[in-house]
């Protein structure tokens, strides 16, 4: 049975502290008018209590005072309170570089830490800038870089930001300075939620926030970075907030295969599917996550797969060239393909014949009495490519790649669906196009990007393409830290589950079980989601990231369920917390029966200790996509 | 733990000290006038330095019970342990002058050998048998589990029996455990993992008597059977033709239950010999070095 761990105590803020708002006060904000929820339900928060204050009963909204130039929140910071600006004004401004807050869970040892250290060092990696993610950390979430950083905004009385963080679970964009003497109201995202929902305030705050994601999402795409702010400031006035409640979107698809260009799209928040409707089933191509772009066919034009042209070199002028479909048969029949002159008769009937078996193009002779040369050599049936010579007697035939064309009439070469939740921002073609006659740079990048993409979805083979389709049927293209055991080594001792339960008050924060993926066992525990749906509608806000990337479930969950049935792995457990110890305060508040644990990375750790404590070097933490990408890991 | 090409350091060195040790070991021997001994200096580094491999890696036990520790990964430890643990035995063997001594130190090199020779047993399994339980039991479970969800399986054939033949009266044992799971899903509702369960059919099918019967025949027997204990999964030819098309995916499922009884039973079976060896190596390992204080403190002093 668990006791309430006194840990959260280490996780109060630091320095200022607020005020909580009683009832009544809350009731004369205009903001909070219309919304029943943040009056009517108790909550317990950690947001920097006040001493020598008589408890106000509703613990949702904090009020905070910040003097000229104090920062209110910070770029690059977790969190997961959204903010009213009460009284005076305040600077936003999304900086140049900006670096996620602490990255626990590193499995690397200390030796390899200090490594890393000294080659960045040594390539002369600016401080600032974030490092590529080791095997085993939690990936940096999308470069907040910004090349060309916007002027800053001046935040009036009334005005709410922080949203994005609050939602999303992403990382602050901006930092948020006082400009004067300001009053400021933090609140959780349950109390966000109420006021969306059903607050009088509500379209306010859906507004400022979808005017704040586009802006924010054009200046720190990389796609646009040569543009100047006036431009994107002229881009996201014509561009729109794509949601799975969208009008536009149809049971989560943004564009469908076919259809025509209108649009370039920037993924916000969540996961994008590219994929084809084929007669076997689905192809997925790839899926994209925060930061892409996608629907780029409009920039360059999807080429069509380049195909192969069978023409003949001895007798040009008699044959015209033909492109090699899935059959070709060459003979003197008037039922081949290629008829070659009946007068020939040292030419069979049907002589040979190109067949494309799952990709490969094959040459079978068909019992010519004369056989068929490639290259040369007699061949009864052999693969062919480019550059590859027939004979049939007197004739030559070559293969040859025809030339790469453009599809202009620029339709849809793929449907576009969101895996869950998602937010795109879509920019229109008119826009695009008028962008793209006056700056050259920005052409010759989104050509880049594009050609990419491009290049990636036509580069993968079968195995990688049905790698993807596991990827995303596992869920793991939406995990960034996966603990998973390699199956072939371990042997059972369950060692991990041991140290886990150790590091744990003696509750085990996950299961050695779950999917298998080759011969490794996907466990069920947290995986670092990037768009965590766990998170979403906690009434109390106690699932959260704060400081770091890892999930954290605070002290004052009151045992709802909501999460652990929000995830879709199982990978939240309830556990039943035990009665108060007698070294507990008698003015501790009663515990809720049943409290929710998640896989937390071990912080207070140097590490995961399922991992640190496996003898057999089963158990690894690692990025899915990079790791099993692999082809040895596979 | 596989030995792999991670290993290669380990094997190599150990290879370059046992062969340095061997050409010291045959020097001495040669030089010695009356033979090896124990007692000699040579034979002294030997005993001592055998006996140093041995509870360092004797250390690994102690290693596995500070799981949180920072006291180096458990990976390390564990090549540590079967590294030096091997290196030992030519040490020893170097020590004793390759021979068994009195009835102390007998008894001590027995032990030493079936010390050895259990661990290199369990290195052996681990190198194939995690293997071939990933490859044989693909629905794995927790070990610790396995008698519950064996139990669930046993539970599961019978929700899915009595749906279509009506409640049975020879399975009161699933029955109970139905009503307790119903009990429990009311307790606390909103449970995020409670399934609902199919009700008996009423009136049952007059068809699904002959699955009934095979039911309590045949299957309830196999699910129950002891842990562990494999046997072949029952034959459904006769009662799949004899199904109707009301109950002929229950057979499937049926069928689909007996194959994981028979996989957990393959589990537990690959479990015990991936493990039981523990059970020599693990006491005899306390009982050798009890023996070896005692034999350093007799040699010492006589």
């Amino acid at each position: 049975m668990l006791t309430m761990s006194r840990r959260s105590d280490a996780y109060r803020p630091d320095g200022l502290a607020g005020q909580w708002l009683a009832r009544e006060e809350l009731g004369q904000i205009e903001f909070f008018k219309g919304s029943k929820r943040a009056f009517t339900i108790k909550l317990n928060t950690n947001l920097a209590p006040v001493a020598n204050q008589a408890e106000p009963g509703i613990k949702a909204v904090v009020r905070r005072e910040y003097q000229k130039d104090d920062v209110i929140c910070k770029a690059g910071e977790y969190g997961s309170t959204a903010f009213l600006l009460l009284e005076g004004t305040a600077t936003a401004s999304i900086p140049e570089h900006s670096v996620p807050t602490g990255v626990p869970g590193r499995s690397g040892s200390s030796l390899a830490r200090l490594k890393q250290m000294f080659r960045r060092r040594a390539r002369g990696a600016a401080a600032s800038e974030p490092a590529e993610p080791e095997i085993g950390e939690i990936s940096r979430y999308a470069s907040l870089s910004c090349t060309n950083p916007p002027l800053p905004v001046t935040l009036q009385a009334g005005d709410v930001f922080g949203i994005d963080s609050c939602i999303n679970f992403y990382p602050r964009e901006a930092t948020v300075r006082a400009a004067e003497r300001c009053v400021v109201l933090e609140m959780l995202r349950s109390v966000l939620d109420s006021i969306r929902d059903a607050g009088t305030a509500g379209g306010k705050v859906d507004e400022a926030y979808e005017a704040a994601a586009i802006r924010n999402t054009l200046y720190l795409s990389t796609l646009f970075r040569d543009l100047s702010g006036q431009q994107l400031d002229e881009l996201a006035a014509s561009a729109t907030l794509l949601t799975p409640e969208s009008d536009d979107v149809r049971n989560n698809v943004v564009y469908s295969e076919g259809e025509a260009v209108d649009a370039l799209y920037l993924i916000r928040a969540g996961s994008i599917k590219l994929s084809q409707q084929k007669a076997g089933g689905e192809l997925i191509f790839t899926y994209l996550g925060r930061g892409a772009a996608f629907g780029l066919e409009e920039i360059v034009p999807t080429r069509q797969p380049s195909r192969l042209l069978l023409h003949c070199t001895s007798h040009p002028n008699d044959f015209p060239a033909v492109a090699v479909g899935t059959t070709l048969t060459l003979g003197r029949s008037q039922a081949c393909e290629i008829v070659l002159p009946r007068e020939n008769r040292a030419v069979g009937r049907k002589h040979c014949r190109l067949e494309d078996r799952n990709g490969d193009l094959y040459v079978v002779d068909l019992g010519s009495a004369n056989g068929t040369l490639l290259n040369g050599e007699p061949v009864q049936e052999a693969v062919v490519t480019a550059g590859d010579r027939l004979g049939l007697v007197d004739y030559t035939f070559e293969l040859t790649r025809a030339a790469v064309t453009a599809d202009v009439a620029a339709t849809r070469f793929a449907t576009a669906t969101g895996l869950d939740t998602f937010e795109v921002v879509k920019i229109p073609s008119s826009a695009l196009q008028q962008l793209a006659q006056h700056n050259d740079r920005f052409l010759a990048s989104a050509s880049g990007v594009a050609r990419s993409l491009d290049a990636a979805i036509y580069a993968k083979g079968p195995a990688e393409q049905t790698l993807t389709s596991d990827l995303i049927e596992l869920n793991l293209y939406n995990s960034q830290n996966v603990l998973l055991i390699d199956l072939d080594r371990c042997t059972r001792c369950d060692q991990c589950v041991r140290a886990c339960a150790t590091a744990h008050d003696g509750v085990a924060r996950f299961t050695r079980d779950g999917p298998r993926f080759g011969h490794y066992l996907v466990t069920l525990a947290c995986r670092s989601c990037t768009d965590p749906k766990c998170m979403v509608g906690c009434p109390v806000g106690s699932i959260r990231r704060k400081d770091s990337l890892e999930i954290r479930i605070e002290d004052w969950c009151i045992g709802c369920q909501r999460c652990a049935n929000q995830c879709p792995f199982g990978n939240i457990n309830m556990i039943e917390l035990g009665q108060a110890t007698a070294a507990a305060p008698a003015e501790a508040p009663a515990l809720p029966p049943l409290r929710a644990t998640v896989c937390d990375l071990c912080a207070g750790y140097d590490g995961p200790n399922c991992v640190y404590a496996c003898p057999h070097d089963a158990a690894i933490r690692v990025n899915p996509a990079a790791f099993l990408s692999t082809a040895d890991n596979q | 733990m596989l030995i792999n090409s991670d290993h290669a350091r380990w094997i190599t060195g150990s290879v370059v000290v046992t062969a340095v040790a061997a050409a010291g070991y045959g020097y001495y021997a040669a030089a010695s006038p009356y033979g090896p001994s124990g007692g000699s200096w040579p034979g002294l580094f030997f005993g001592i330095t055998g006996t140093s491999f041995m509870v360092v890696a004797g250390l690994l036990s102690a290693r596995k019970k500070l799981l949180t520790r920072r006291l180096g990964s458990a990976r390390v430890w564990m090549q540590l342990h079967i590294w030096l643990g091997l290196l030992a035995v030519p040490f020893i063997w170097f020590h004793s002058g390759f021979g068994l001594g009195g009835p102390l130190t007998t008894a001590l090199m027995v032990l030493f050998y079936i010390v050895i020779a259990s661990g290199i047993f369990g290195l052996t399994v681990q190198q194939f048998l995690p293997a071939m339980m990933t490859a044989r039991v693909p629905l794995e479970t927790l070990r610790s589990q396995v008698d519950h969800v064996s139990a669930g399986l046993a539970v599961d054939a019978y929700e899915l029996v009595s749906s279509v033949a009506g409640a049975l009266s020879g399975a009161t044992e699933e029955q109970a455990s139905l009503e307790a799971e119903e009990q429990a899903a009311k307790a606390r509702p909103g449970n995020w993992k409670q399934g609902r369960r199919l009700p008996p059919a009423e009136p049952p099918l007059a068809s699904a008597a002959a699955l009934a019967t095979f039911y309590l025949g045949t299957i309830r027997p196999y699910l129950r059977r002891r842990a562990g204990v494999v046997a072949p999964v029952p034959d459904f030819r006769q009662i799949r033709l004899e199904a109707t098309e009301e109950w002929r995916a229950t057979v499937e499922k049926l069928q689909a239950l007996c194959e994981e009884s028979r996989q957990l039973a393959v589990q537990v079976r690959l479990h015990s010999w991936l493990h039981h060896w523990l059970l020599i190596h693990a006491p005899l390992s306390l009982a050798m070095f009890v023996l070896a204080a005692l034999h350093i403190v007799f040699a010492l002093q006589y």
